[in-house]
């Protein structure tokens, strides 16, 4: 008994299962919609790709994305774009699986499908690891003090919901330290400078319910903030955005003394990450 | 691409150059040319299509207030017809906007080109018919009236003035209908929505978009306009020597259009509305070939 679990493990067969403990057949990824926008001006001009996700680690999963390591089409030509996007989490809007898509170049004109497409995906199933999510309650009462959860410093990330007082000097601070290296940087400077002012001027405005998180994340493990109730169940607001390391949680309406936060963080267990190739997807 | 050549000398239409010259008057020198191509293919539902913008050149867009085109012919060079299932609205379209264009189904995935796109484009000249102008003296004199116009009667046209106040109470009606209406179905639009949270988030939008127009400034014109034939194609407000009167922005849903103003108009304020007649009509057909696609 013994040495036959030694044989398998020397085969290699529990190993991948050790290396990745959520992944292998948890997943398949299959092609959805194909949607081929081409411009004669190029302009948003994208083949995009919907990746359908089925299995059990696709049930729970908050976020997705992929990495695309070869996409020819069956003209031979390379549809990776040279300049990727940022490459995003793309974060799941109910219970369902997360909407994927991913964007390649236009396909020849005369192409009729894509031959080969594979790559990975990677998602993130924060059910899987009970490390992966940190709560803390009553979180008005830990104003400019870095949350202190056993999930956040596993990551090496610190996360502090601050007083407005705090956030408007923190902007002011980083508003001078961009004025100096845009001075030093001459008139290309000043005018990034002046762009990124309007831009802060447009979305760094903050409403009296907001909730103002500064999330130290050199890693990028922090997949997201949540305000929670009393009961831990998510309050609904009107969104978030980030400025710098900022992020700021919308709430039309004023939230409970007793709200909490919750901190969902990617762990090593709770990323299940799938290779996929998927052959002769038919162009539109 | 094929410039536009005065019907009578077009070899390409002659038949439809004889129409169109007992119908209105001929553009001598307009040119059509495509602009920017979006050829949208899916494999999903929605927004399928091939659009293309229309740039057009030449002496006769000097006085033209607007344009459309009337297509009759488009296909592919491997013959397949491009021309919608459904028929175009038709409207005039501001022509130095990119709204001027085309919207054709996809042609075949194998094409390279468009092989033909034929119509006849229309202009909208008022400067050539006088009756294409009618004027509206002391407009803010006019208010909860319908304005008598013998000009605009021709055209079954029928406008009324409605005064600020007179539309909030109109509105806070129709508010209290809505949400009568809104509660009779409340039932059937979670039915449809699946849960509750989405049905109550389309109610509010439908509560949303209906209070747009029902939050009127002390300034703004507010104009109740039957046209069922939709010969009027621009309102605008002028002062007593013609001068337009910028507006702040309009709005319109049904009969009804909202012209916002900063500013008081003044009581001499006169509204300039532009009509669609047989003359104010500048006509050509127009062909472009082997439009590349992208």
């Amino acid at each position: 008994m013994t040495l036959t679990v030694l044989a398998l493990l020397a085969a290699g067969f529990l190993a991948p299962a050790l290396a990745a403990p959520a992944g292998k057949g948890d997943l398949a990824v299959s092609a959805g919609d194909v949607t081929d926008r081409r411009r004669n001006d190029n302009v948003f001009a994208s083949l995009e790709i919907e990746l359908r996700l089925t299995g059990e680690a696709s049930a729970g999963a908050r976020g997705a994305r992929a990495t695309v390591e070869k996409a020819v089409d069956d003209t031979g030509r390379n549809l990776i774009k040279e300049k990727s996007d940022s490459n995003d989490f793309a974060k799941s809007s109910g219970d369902g699986p997360p909407a994927l898509k991913i964007e390649l170049r236009n396909p020849a004109r005369r192409a009729t499908k894509v031959r080969e497409l594979t790559g990975q995906v990677e998602l993130f199933v924060p059910e899987r690891d009970p490390s992966a999510r940190a709560r803390v309650a009553k979180f008005a009462s830990q104003m400019d003090r870095p949350i202190a959860a056993p999930a956040l410093k596993a990551v090496g990330a610190v996360v502090t919901v601050v007083s407005r007082n705090t956030y408007e000097a923190e902007k002011k601070k980083d508003a001078e330290r961009r004025k100096k290296e845009a001075e030093g940087a001459g008139i290309a400077g000043a005018m990034v400078n002046a762009f990124a002012g309007l831009f802060e001027g447009m979305f760094g405005d903050i409403g009296e319910n907001d909730v103002l998180v500064r999330v130290e994340d050199k890693g990028k493990k922090v997949f997201s903030v949540d305000v929670v109730d009393a009961a831990g169940k998510p309050v609904e607001g009107m969104g978030s955005m980030k400025v710098g390391d900022f992020w700021i949680l919308k709430f039309t309406e004023k939230l409970p003394a007793d709200a909490g936060l919750q901190v969902d963080v990617m762990t090593p267990k709770s990323m299940v990450t799938e290779r996929f190739a998927l052959k002769d997807v038919a162009l539109p | 691409m094929r410039g536009l050549s005065g019907p009578r000398f077009s070899p390409v239409f002659p038949l439809l150059a004889g129409l169109a010259l007992a119908a209105t008057s001929s553009a001598q020198a307009v040119r059509v040319s495509a602009g920017t191509i979006e050829d949208r293919r899916t494999t999903g539902r929605f927004f399928a299509g091939l659009e293309i913008e229309l740039k057009l050149t030449g002496d006769d867009l000097a006085d033209a207030k607007s344009a459309r085109i009337l297509l009759k012919k488009a296909v592919d060079e491997t013959g397949r017809n491009l021309l919608p299932e459904s028929k175009p609205d038709g409207e005039f379209k501001s022509i130095n906007s990119s709204e001027l264009k085309l919207s054709l189904k996809n042609p075949a995935r194998g094409a390279s080109a468009v092989k033909e796109i034929a119509g006849q484009i229309e202009l909208f000249v008022p400067s050539r018919d006088p009756a294409a102008t009618v004027t509206v003296d002391r407009v803010l004199s006019r208010m909860d009236k319908a304005v008598e116009s013998p000009a605009l009667k021709s055209q079954k046209i029928a406008l009324r003035v409605v005064s600020p106040n007179a539309h909030r109470a109109a509105a806070k009606k129709r508010d209290a209908e809505l949400e009568k209406e809104m509660a009779k179905h409340k039932e059937e639009m979670k039915k449809e929505a699946g849960d509750d949270k989405t049905a109550e988030a389309l109610m509010a939008l439908v509560k949303g978009f209906s209070g747009m127009m029902n939050e009127v400034g002390d300034n703004d014109l507010i104009l109740e306009i039957e046209d069922p034939e939709k010969k009027l194609l621009d309102v605008s407000v002028v002062g007593p020597k013609g001068d337009t009167i910028d507006t702040n922005g309009s709005m319109s849903s049904g009969s009804l259009r909202i012209l916002q103003f900063h500013e008081k108009l003044p009581a001499d304020a006169k509204l300039k509305l532009l009509l669609q007649t047989r003359k104010s009509i500048v006509s050509a057909p127009f062909s472009l070939t082997n439009v590349p696609l992208p």
